[in-house]
């Protein structure tokens, strides 16, 4: 029990202003 | 709870970046789209790797938590929905 993380409400949420370029993350 | 086999999409693909604090994404790397993860949906989508069926990723899950089990089962319950309807998991593996 000791090393069990502290559960919270899951996150799944659209980004609105942001989206990911595959040349950037490969070569804000 | 059902026991089929799920891995994530390769249209996808997971990050966690150490920034001022840790930050967790899912980035759609066919359309660019972005979406923001904590670590425990982080934790829950990494589970899915084509090889344990969704029974088995629960019992891990489960086991990495303290929390209570029947809010993380429901949890656990509609984000595989979620994930399975925007085909961020595909049926498949072992």
């Amino acid at each position: 029990e000791g090393n069990k993380k502290e559960y919270q409400t899951p996150v799944f949420e659209e980004e609105q202003e942001m989206n990911f370029s595959k040349e950037i993350w490969e070569e804000c | 709870m059902e026991n089929k086999v799920y891995a994530l999409s390769s249209s996808y693909s997971l990050f966690k970046g150490e920034f001022n604090d840790i930050k967790y994404y899912l980035f759609n790397i066919e359309d660019g789209s972005i979406y923001r993860l904590n670590e425990v949906s982080y934790d829950m989508l990494a589970l899915f790797d084509g090889k344990r069926d969704a029974n088995k990723v629960f019992t891990l899950f489960n086991d990495m938590y303290q929390g209570e089990k029947d809010t993380m089962m429901i949890d656990f319950k509609n984000l595989l929905q979620t994930w399975l309807d925007k085909e961020i998991l595909i049926t498949g593996g072992e």
